[in-house]
């Protein structure tokens, strides 16, 4: 590691990864991500709650954003009031909580410092 | 059912469909995977890179969906194809990601009569148009006008965040399904999610009177392609 860039990410070995550009494009670009939250979370760990269906698209989406570990855990809440009032129940609202629990634990984890 | 774009939006609206286990699908694309999709489009793995969507999502669907009835088309929604690739179909949900093909889509669909759901996601938002009554007022054009003479803000420039595709998918392929079911309560209203706070909202779209698809002088009567110049985002 470069004296500079240790400067920049301190000691913390999950940071130093180097970031795979062209996989990533579309987080670099995006307000919010960029290069820093690329790396927060790929040094992320987080907990997913959704089960079947919904636990599938809320672990393949934070796979996808190159979460560092993806873990099972409990049974959980609903969503939110919204999911249950605009949508029908089915497979529709099932993608949609998924996609809604994994945005929601990637907003922590780019919070995260 | 067609579904337009099997990309960020359309796989999504694709899973959620064949899962409904209430419908025929039929999807147009034309692309490839790229490494760059894969960050959003979960239907994808790596060893799909570089096959085509169609071949790799029509897999993935009877996976999850054994029964599914799939028809792939591999091509482009043009001017040229628009009436036989809409043949037949009750519902169209719109996953293009380019405004030349969304402007075609409406305008196609208008004269055809066929309702849209139009889902799309950009940076930290979502957005489902759903046209009115029998595919017309109001219609996108009520909403866009036309194709934007700068060239727009694309995923490919501007990002976007994986999960705002699947939320835009989902209530995409809910919409379509509520319009499949006869439910029309939602006809000619958006639905905006805002990634940021998790919150969607939905508004209702006032038709426009001198709309050039559906108000009373309306001047698009075929599908001219001069009128679809726009640029694409290609992944
Ligand atoms: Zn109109």
């Amino acid at each position: 590691m470069t004296p500079k860039a240790k400067e920049l990410i301190g000691d913390h070995p999950t940071l130093a990864v180097t970031i795979d550009r062209r996989r990533y494009a579309r987080h670099l670009t995006l307000p919010g991500v960029g290069e820093q939250g690329q790396r927060r979370l790929h040094a992320a760990s987080v907990e997913i709650q959704g089960s079947g269906l919904r636990g599938w698209v809320a672990r393949r989406y934070l796979e996808a954003a190159g979460v560092g570990e993806v873990r099972q855990g409990a049974r959980g809440s609903e969503g939110p009031r919204w999911l249950l009032e605009e949508l029908v129940e089915g497979p529709s609202r099932e993608v949609t909580a998924g996609a809604l629990e994994a945005l929601e634990q990637l907003r922590e984890a780019l919070k995260a410092t | 059912m067609l579904v337009i774009g099997a990309g960020g939006v359309g796989t999504p609206v694709a899973l959620a469909l064949a899962l409904s286990g209430s419908c025929r699908l039929r999807i147009v694309d034309d692309d490839e995977v790229e490494l760059s999709n894969l960050h959003r489009q979960i239907l994808f793995q790596d060893s799909d890179v570089g096959r085509s969507k169609l071949e790799a999502l029509t897999r993935a669907l009877r996976s999850h969906a054994p029964q599914v009835e799939v028809e792939a088309i591999d091509g482009r929604f043009l001017p040229e194809t628009a009436g036989e690739i809409l043949r037949g179909v009750a519902v169209v949900v719109d996953g293009s990601d380019n405004f030349a093909t969304r402007f075609l889509t409406a305008d196609a669909c208008a004269l055809a009569e066929v309702p849209v759901v139009h889902g799309a996601a950009l940076r930290w938002q979502a957005t489902c148009f759903v046209t009115g009554a029998g595919g017309r007022r109001p219609c996108y054009r009520c909403l866009f006008e036309d194709l934007p003479e700068e060239p727009a803000p694309d995923c490919g420039t501007a990002g976007v965040l994986g999960p705002v595709c699947g939320v835009s998918g989902g209530v995409a392929a809910d919409a379509a399904l509520r319009w499949l079911a006869g439910d029309t309560r939602i006809a000619g209203t958006v639905a905006s999610f805002d990634g940021h706070s998790g919150r969607l909202r939905r508004t209702r779209v006032q038709p426009r009177a001198n709309c050039s698809l559906c108000g009373e002088g309306a001047t698009i009567r075929e599908l001219d392609r001069r009128r679809y110049g726009g640029g694409r985002c290609d992944a």
